[in-house]
Formats: structure tokens, sequence, C-alpha cells
């Protein structure tokens, strides 16, 4: 009798095992696809603002040619509107390191949205920086965080 | 000869095996559902990142789906059998369908431009214009670039014009329809009647749109008044409902998804409007705090800036209510604008 009970013990066994280890397998990949539509999500973020309209320079249709009269007028509240939220973003020239406002214009070179404390997925590309009222082209990087909602 | 003891370890042994092969099926079957409900959520991610990736780049792409995996779209939300899928913030048109075409059409005033992703099966569209002029053929160019050309995709929206009876001009992509097909027709001063024999048309997947500045007994009729600005009537049994039009893309929402489509395309299009319009303004005022752009077009920047302001106003009213007089109002203001616009670029100050 004893050898049938041990034999239903192990089988029992092995489907919990098995049942715990393709639970976690599953954990595991939803972990990975939500950690991709994250990435996926922050790329986007990324794209849009290299490209967006509300940004560029209206003639210039590549995108990347971030124009400076419109960084220094858009605020986060705005680009909240059009992108959500959850996000932020930063220009910075290379050759300027302040922050732009009204008042400095345009000599700075500096450019934030929507940061706040916490733990974010980042892209960093090289764009350039349209500099309106000379003409001229600087060189300099947008850099594009999406806040993790928790660590996992 | 069995003992007790052996019909016991029988009765047993069944027992024992009919729980473990119901524990193992039952996991088995939620397991494969597990599988079914991932495929479905990653080919909904799947395409929400080919959305996306044509909403940055602008180059339209073919996207295979299972005409059941999409149970419906209400604009943002994608519903599927185990899950909503949120296109925003992208704006985006879908008509589910086995093989869709995804595309990008934009609404350009100059200072701003409007993106929009339109996601649909293949589909043919005729116009029927009736007593036509020029801005009757103006208005069919206008709704046929509000949707996308499908030169560089599988899946074709084409297009044509008709009837002359039951004869019809049919199958051409927007671009080549647009730019070479409606000019001839045009110089051709061709007339058109309304369709005969409409069950042919519906059989054969046809849309008919027909345009005419009088009241005519269609399922889908456009019938402009003034300024770019008219009425959408759309039939519902024996009775029509009126939508107001103020460019292209209104009319085209209608045709494929009735007021849901409007009323998402149109909360998309003043929402991002206000914003661009606020943006533009700020920029502009801050360009005139340099003497010499001031000097050079000062007058120019801050007309454009108070239309600016007028759009803003009107765009908050049309958001409330969707009134003939204000759309027109509104409609001026932008065309204003757009040559406001072009006259300060011409000035080197824009």
């Amino acid at each position: 009798m004893m050898e049938y009970v041990l034999l239903s013990f192990f089988v029992l066994l092995i489907i919990v095992v098995v049942t715990f280890f393709l639970t976690g397998w599953q954990i595991s990949s939803s972990r990975s696809e939500r950690r991709s539509v994250e990435y996926a999500k922050a790329e986007f973020i990324l794209r849009t603002f290299a490209n967006s309209p509300y940004i560029n320079k209206n003639t210039y249709k590549e995108g990347s040619m971030l124009e400076d009269s419109k960084l220094t007028s858009i605020t986060c509240e705005e680009l909240q509107t059009l992108y959500g939220t959850g996000w932020y973003a930063e220009v910075e020239a290379l050759d300027f390191k302040e922050t732009c406002t009204y008042e400095n214009y345009p000599f700075c070179g500096n450019w934030s949205y929507c940061k706040e404390e916490g733990d974010a997925m980042t892209f960093d590309i090289p764009v350039n920086i349209y500099r309106k009222m000379n003409g001229e082209v600087d060189a300099g990087f947008l850099r594009v965080g999406l806040y993790l909602k928790e660590n996992g | 000869m069995l003992n007790v003891f052996d019909v016991f370890k029988i009765i047993l042994g069944i027992i024992i095996s009919i729980f473990i092969i119901f524990v193992v099926m039952r996991f088995v079957g939620s397991y494969m559902e597990i599988g079914e409900s991932g495929r479905q959520v990653s080919l909904m991610v799947n395409f929400k990142k080919t959305v996306e990736n044509v909403y940055t780049t602008g180059i339209s792409t073919d996207f295979e789906l299972k005409e059941s995996e999409i149970l419906g779209y209400r604009p943002p939300m994608i519903e599927t059998e185990v899950t909503f899928i949120d296109t925003s913030p992208t704006p985006v048109l879908l008509l589910p369908g086995k093989k869709l075409t995804v595309s990008r059409v934009d609404y350009d005033i100059g200072w701003w431009k409007f993106y929009m992703i339109e996601a649909l099966p293949e589909s043919k569209i005729i116009f029927v214009p009736l007593n036509a002029n020029g801005d009757t053929w103006s208005l069919v160019g206008n709704i046929t670039k509000a949707m996308p050309s499908t030169e560089n995709t599988e899946t074709k929206i084409r297009f044509g014009v008709g009837c002359n009876g039951t004869e019809f001009r049919f199958g051409w992509e927007a671009y080549r329809f647009v730019e070479k097909i409606l000019p001839m027709i045009i110089s051709g001063q061709m007339e058109f009647r309304a369709c005969e024999d409409l069950a042919y048309f519906r059989k054969n997947g046809y849309t008919l749109v027909t345009i005419s500045e009088k009241d005519e007994d269609v399922e889908f009729l456009v019938k402009p008044s003034e300024g770019g600005v008219g009425h959408v009537y759309i039939k519902n049994g024996d009775e029509y409902q009126a939508y107001v039009y103020k460019n292209g893309m209104d009319i085209v929402s209608l045709l494929l998804g009735g007021q849901f489509f409007y009323d998402y395309t149109n909360d998309k299009f003043l929402r991002e409007l206000d914003v661009a319009a606020s943006i533009t303004s700020k920029e502009y005022n801050l360009l005139l705090n340099d003497p010499e752009i001031n000097r050079r077009c000062g007058n120019q920047m801050n007309e454009f800036v108070a239309l600016l302001g007028s759009i803003r106003e009107t765009a908050a009213k049309l958001r409330s209510s969707d009134d003939e007089n204000t759309a027109l109002e509104f409609t001026g203001y932008m065309r204003d604008s757009a040559v406001k616009f072009r006259e300060i670029e011409s000035m080197g100050c824009a």
C-alpha cells in the first residue's frame, strides 16, 4: 500500500512543480512584455519629439531640427495635452548651458519639460537646434525619459 | 480471485488517476487560454507600435489581422476578446478588417499640421457630384486628401466618380485621382446623375458619397453651404441625421464611423489646434521682443497673433456646439491665418 501512496505523492509533487514552473515562466514573460511595452512607449515619445511639428522648424521636413523659439514658448502642460503624462524631456545645446526663459532668450541653450524625481527609462539622441535670431544651427541632444510606475 | 484490499487499491487508483487527469486538463486548458490571450495582446501591442511608427515617420504600411480579433473600435479604445488597447495619444480612425492599410493623413495650414492615422481595409469610394461647380470639385479633392493614398501598400483605397445611369468611372488611388483624374473630369465639364441600381453598389462594396446643394434621398449626402462649411446627412432608417462639417476630415470621419468618429476627430483636432495656437502666439510674442523683427514684420505678426486668439475662441465654442455660423467664422479665421502666415514667411520673419 505504502508504495502506491508514495507514487501518488511523487506524481502530485511533479504536477505542482511543473505548475509553479510554468506559472513563474508566464509571470516573467508578462514582465518582459511589460518592459518591452514601456521601452516602445519611451521610444515613441522620443521619435514624436524629434519629429513633432510643434517644436521642429516649419520648413524642415526631415525632423530633428528643433527651433529655439518654439522650445522656449512651449510648456510642460501643453506637451502633456498632446502626448499624455509620465515622461520628461530635455534639450541641451552643446555650447550654451543656461536654461532658456523669455528674459534670457536667445542667449541660452537648455530646455527642460515635466522633469520630476523618480526612476525613468531614458533615451538620448543628437539633434540640431535652429537659432531663429541668427539663422545658425547648433548641435545638441534630446533626452526623453519615461517614468517607471514600479520596479520589477 | 481479487480480495477486498485489491478492489480497494483499484478504486483508489482510479480516483487518483481521475483527479490527476482533471488537474492536468484544467491546467493545460487555462494555459492554452493564457497563451491565446497573450498572442492577442501581443498582436494588439504590435498594431499600436505600427500605428505609432506610421504617425512619426509618415511611411504607410500594411497590417494583417484576423477579423475576429477586433470586436470593435470606439476611439481611442480598441476592443478585443481579452483586452482593451488605448491608442492614445495618437489620433486613429480604425475600421476592422483582415488586411489594413495604415497611413498618416495630414491637415496642413502652414503654421500648423494635424496628423491623423487611418487604418482601413480595402475600400471603394465613388463620388456622385450633382450639379457640380468649382466648389464641389474642390470639396471632392479635400475629402480624397483626407483619406490614405495607398500607392505603397498592398491594401488599396480606390476612388471613382459617377454616375451616368448605372455607369461610373472608378479605380484610382488618392494621389492619382486628385492630381490627374479630377482635373480631366473638371475640364471635360462632365455631368453626373444619381446612381441607379444601388443594390449592385452595396453588393460589390462600393461606398457612395453624394454631393449636392439640394436635398437628395441618398444614404450619405454632403451638402455644401459656403466658405468650406456645410452639412453631412446620414440616412438612418427613414430619418436623416445632420452634422456640420468644416473640413474634409470631418466628412471622412462621418463616412468611416458616424458620430463616434466625428466627435473623436473634432475633439482631437480642436484640442491640438488650441495648443498649437497658444504655442505659436507665445513664440511670435517672443520674437517681437527683437527690435529688428518688430520693425520689419511687427504689424503682420501682431495681426497674426490676433487671428490665433480668434481661432482659439471659436475653437472653444465649436467644442461645445457644432453651430454652422461658428464653423463658418472658424474656417474664415483659419484661412486668414494661413494667408497671414505666408505673408510673414515671405518677409523672412516666420
